[in-house]
C-alpha cells in the first residue's frame, strides 16, 4: 500500500474509533433532539418567540448595515423586516392569543414576488438606536451571521428558518454538556446520565428557546460545558488545558450573555480547588492561574475595547440593574421572601407578578410551558401538577444527595452550589431592581443555564430505585418529556393555525 | 430490566399522542381566519343608514359566516346588514343580515354564504335600523394591510371581524395546519417538509429514544469506552 493511501487508511480508522466511542444512548439521544428542534423552529411562526425580532435586527446590522447597533440615522429595523412583519401579522399576533399570523398562500406568494424585488437599501437602513437587544454582547450575533450570510442571497424568510436552524445546534452542545456532568457525577451509569441529559434536551421550554433566534441556546450549552468542566477540574485535577478551557468558555459566555458573569464565581472556586489540589510548584501554580485568568479575561477585554471604540454599552444589563433606584435591604429581603413564600403579616405587600407567588408564577409556569410570547399555554390547573412534580423530584433528589454526602466530593457540591446561587443572586438584583424601576424582568427561561444540575437531580431521585424499577422509572420520565414534547407542540400549533 | 424499561417508555410516551388525539377529534373548530383587530374599542359608530367597509382582506381559508361585536348603547340591537364584496370590481359575492334586538357587547355571527379562499374582499355593513350601533376594533395599526371606511371616510381604525364556516374537528384540519406552517419560511418549503416532520416527531423520535433507554440499560457495554474511572 502506498504511503498516501496507507495514511488516508489511518486518518479513516482514526475517525472511525472516535466515533465508536461516541455512547450509543447519546447518539440516539442526539438524533431525537435534534429532530425536536428542526420541529420547532419550523412551527413556531417567525418573531413569535420573545423579542426573536430583535435579535434578527442585531445580527442583520452586522452583516448589512452599520454594525453593532445604535448607528445614528439608521432605523432599529430594516424596512425589508418590518415589511416581512406586516405580510406575516408578526407584530400583531404576539401575545395576543385572539391574533393569528397570516394563513393566506396569495399573500405569501406576493411577498415573495416583492421580496424577490427588494432594492438593497431595505436591508442596510437597520442598526439604529432603540433595538431591545441591541445592548448585548456580539458573539452568538457574529455566530447568527454565518448562517445569515449564507442565505444573503435567498428571501429574507429563508435566512431566519436558517438562522433557527443554527441556534438549534447549540442545544446538542447543552446536551452533551449535561451528559459529560453527569458522567463525571455518577461514575458513568449510562441511565443517569441519559437521564440527566434527557431533562436538559427535552424539556419543550429549552427546545422552544433553542430552536429561536436568540442568545440564550449559544449560553446554555456554555454553561453546560463549563459546569462539566468545572467538576472535571475538581475531580480529576487541572491541567493547563483544562483550567484555559474552563475560564475561555465562562469568558466566550460573558461575551454571549451578560448573565453569565453569574458563572464567574463558581469558575473561580473550581480553579482554585483545582490548584489547591495539584499541590504543584508555586511557579507552576502562578503560570497556570494566569493563563486561566487570560483566557477568561482576553475575550472580556476585546469586547470591552470594541464596545468602547463603537459607543456602544460593554455590560448595560449589570449596570442598568445597579442604576435603577437604590437598595433598601430590608425591602430587598422582604422582596426575596415574597418570591418564594407567603407574605407575612408585618411584611409589606411586594407583587412583582400580579397575583400568586413568584416563583410559582415563573419559575414553575415558564419553565414548563409559556410558549410565544408566554401567552401560550397549558390549563392553569396543569401547572399546579407540574409545581407538585418539579417538588417532589427536586426533594428526592436532595435527599438522595444527602443520603451520600459523607462519599461525596463537598467541593462538587459547592462549586455546583455556587452556580446555583450566584445566578439566582444576580437574577433577583435585578428584577428587584427592575420592580423598583416599575419594570418587570424575571422569565422562567432565565434559569436554564442550570438546566444540567436539573438533570442530574432528577438523576439522583430515580437513583434511589434500582434494577427494574430503575429502569421503568427512567423508561416513565423519557416517555413522559416525549409525551410532554407533543403535547406543547399541539398546544403551539392550535394557537397559531387552527 | 430491558421490558420494565420499555413498558415505562411507551406507556407514557403513546398516552400522550393518544390523548392528544382524542382531544383533536372531540374539539370541534368553526374559524376559518381572523382578521387579528381583536375587540379593544368602540371602532366605529353607524348611524342609521350608514355603511362602513373593512378591506382589502385576502381570504385565507373559504368562509361562510363573519364575526362581530355590535354594541347597542344599552338598547335593543339595530339590524345590520353585512355584504361581502370583490376588491376587484366592487361586486358583492356574499350577503347576510343580523336581525334587530340581539344584545349589547356581545359577539354576533351573521350567516354569509360560501366565500371562496384566495379572494380578496371588502366585508361592509350597514346600519339598516333606526338606532346607533358601535362596531368594536383596534386601532388602525392592528392590521396594516387592510383598514376600516365609514360612508368612505378613513377611520383610522380596523374591526374585529372573525371569519366562520363549518364546524370541523381539530384532527380533521390537520392538512391546513401543516399548509398554513409552511407559509413565510422561505422559498424551498413546503407543506411537505411538515409531513416529513410529523412522520419524524411519531415515529422517529419515539423511536430514538427507546433506542437509548435500552442501550443505557446496565448490562450493555458501548465497545471502545474505556472503563469507569
Amino acid at each position: 500500500m502506498s504511503a498516501p493511501v496507507d495514511s488516508a487508511v489511518r486518518r479513516a480508522t482514526t475517525r472511525w474509533t472516535a466515533a465508536r466511542r461516541i455512547p450509543a444512548p447519546l447518539v440516539a439521544l442526539l438524533g431525537a433532539v435534534l429532530a425536536l428542534g428542526l420541529v420547532w423552529a419550523l412551527v413556531v411562526p417567525p418573531f413569535q418567540a420573545p423579542d426573536e425580532q430583535s435579535h434578527f435586527a442585531y445580527v442583520q446590522s452586522l452583516v448589512s448595515g452599520p454594525g453593532l447597533p445604535g448607528a445614528p440615522g439608521h432605523l432599529a429595523f430594516s424596512s425589508e423586516q418590518l415589511r416581512a412583519q406586516d405580510v406575516s401579522n408578526s407584530d400583531q399576533t404576539a401575545a395576543q392569543i385572539q391574533v393569528k399570523p397570516t394563513w393566506s398562500a396569495a399573500e405569501w406568494e406576493r411577498w415573495q414576488r416583492l421580496d424577490d424585488g427588494t432594492p438593497p437599501l431595505s436591508r442596510s437602513d437597520s442598526g439604529g438606536p432603540g433595538n431591545p437587544a441591541g445592548a448585548n454582547p456580539p458573539l452568538y450575533y457574529v455566530y447568527e451571521a454565518m448562517p445569515y450570510a449564507l442565505f444573503a442571497g435567498g428571501d429574507f424568510f429563508s435566512r431566519v428558518t436558517a438562522m433557527r436552524v443554527a441556534s438549534v445546534l447549540w442545544l446538542l452542545l447543552t446536551v452533551v454538556g449535561a451528559w459529560l456532568l453527569a458522567g463525571e457525577l455518577f461514575r458513568r451509569d449510562r441511565l443517569l446520565q441519559l437521564m440527566s441529559a434527557g431533562v436538559a434536551g427535552l424539556l419543550p421550554m429549552v427546545t422552544f428557546v433553542s430552536a429561536q433566534i436568540g442568545p440564550d441556546t449559544m449560553m446554555y450549552a456554555l454553561w453546560a460545558l463549563a459546569l462539566w468542566l468545572g467538576v472535571r477540574i475538581i475531580r480529576r485535577g487541572v491541567t493547563t488545558g483544562m483550567a484555559i478551557a474552563l475560564l475561555g468558555l465562562t469568558g466566550l459566555a460573558i461575551i454571549v450573555k451578560a448573565t453569565s458573569y453569574a458563572l464567574v464565581p463558581a469558575t473561580l472556586l473550581a480553579l482554585g480547588v483545582g490548584l489547591w489540589r495539584a499541590r504543584a510548584s508555586r511557579a507552576q501554580t502562578v503560570r497556570l492561574a494566569v493563563a486561566a485568568l487570560a483566557a477568561l479575561a482576553i475575550p472580556v477585554l476585546a469586547w470591552f475595547a470594541i464596545a468602547r471604540l463603537g459607543g456602544h454599552a460593554a455590560a448595560a444589563q449589570l449596570t442598568d440593574a445597579s442604576s435603577s433606584g437604590g437598595t433598601n435591604l430590608r425591602e430587598l429581603a422582604s422582596y426575596l421572601w415574597q418570591y418564594y413564600l407567603p407574605q407575612l403579616p408585618f411584611m409589606d405587600q411586594i407583587d412583582p407578578t400580579g397575583g400568586g407567588v413568584p416563583a410559582f408564577q415563573i419559575f414553575v409556569k415558564q419553565s414548563w410551558g409559556a410558549f410565544g410570547w408566554l401567552e401560550v399555554r397549558f390549563p392553569d390547573a396543569l401547572y399546579t401538577w407540574f409545581g407538585a412534580l418539579t417538588a417532589f423530584v427536586g426533594l428526592a433528589g436532595l435527599a438522595r444527595l444527602a443520603t451520600r454526602l459523607r462519599s461525596m466530593d463537598l467541593a462538587v457540591a459547592a462549586f455546583l452550589a455556587v452556580a446555583v446561587m450566584t445566578l439566582l443572586a444576580g437574577l433577583h438584583w435585578t428584577d428587584y431592581h427592575q420592580w423598583i424601576a416599575g419594570g418587570a424582568f424575571m422569565q422562567g427561561r432565565y434559569l436554564f443555564p442550570l438546566i444540567p444540575i436539573a438533570g442530574a437531580v432528577t438523576a439522583l431521585a430515580i437513583s434511589w430505585l434500582h434494577g427494574r424499577a430503575r429502569a421503568a422509572a427512567a423508561g416513565v420520565v423519557l416517555g413522559g418529556l416525549f409525551a410532554l414534547q407533543l403535547a406543547s407542540l399541539a398546544l403551539v400549533a392550535t394557537r397559531f393555525y387552527a | 430490566m430491558r421490558r420494565a424499561a420499555l413498558i415505562g417508555f411507551l406507556v407514557l410516551a403513546f398516552a400522550g399522542p393518544a390523548i392528544i388525539t382524542v382531544a383533536g377529534a372531540s374539539r370541534e373548530r368553526t374559524l376559518a381566519f381572523t382578521l387579528g383587530a381583536p375587540s379593544t374599542t368602540p371602532a366605529v359608530v353607524l348611524r342609521p343608514g350608514a355603511t362602513v367597509c373593512q378591506g382589502p382582506i385576502a381570504v385565507a381559508a373559504a368562509f361562510d359566516g363573519v364575526e362581530l361585536q355590535p354594541g347597542t348603547f344599552g338598547a335593543a340591537g339595530s339590524p345590520l346588514a353585512v355584504d361581502v364584496r370583490r376588491m376587484s370590481d366592487g361586486g358583492t359575492i356574499a350577503h347576510g343580515r343580523l336581525a334587530a334586538g340581539y344584545a349589547d357587547v356581545r359577539r354576533e355571527t351573521i350567516r354569509v354564504g360560501p366565500v371562496a379562499e384566495d379572494d380578496e374582499v371588502a366585508v361592509c355593513i350597514r346600519n339598516a335600523g333606526s338606532h346607533r350601533t358601535a362596531l368594536y376594533g383596534s386601532a388602525d395599526a392592528a392590521v396594516r394591510t387592510s383598514t376600516a371606511m365609514l360612508d368612505g371616510e378613513l377611520t383610522g381604525r380596523d374591526l374585529d371581524l372573525v371569519f366562520r364556516t363549518n364546524a370541523r374537528s381539530t384532527l380533521a384540519l390537520v392538512p391546513d395546519v401543516l399548509q398554513r406552517m409552511a407559509l413565510f419560511r422561505g422559498g424551498w418549503i413546503g407543506t411537505w417538509l411538515y409531513w416529513v416532520l410529523l412522520a419524524l416527531l411519531v415515529l422517529g423520535v419515539p423511536a430514538l429514544l427507546a433506542r437509548a433507554l435500552i442501550s443505557a440499560l446496565p448490562g450493555r457495554v458501548d465497545e471502545g469506552e474505556p472503563p469507569a474511572p
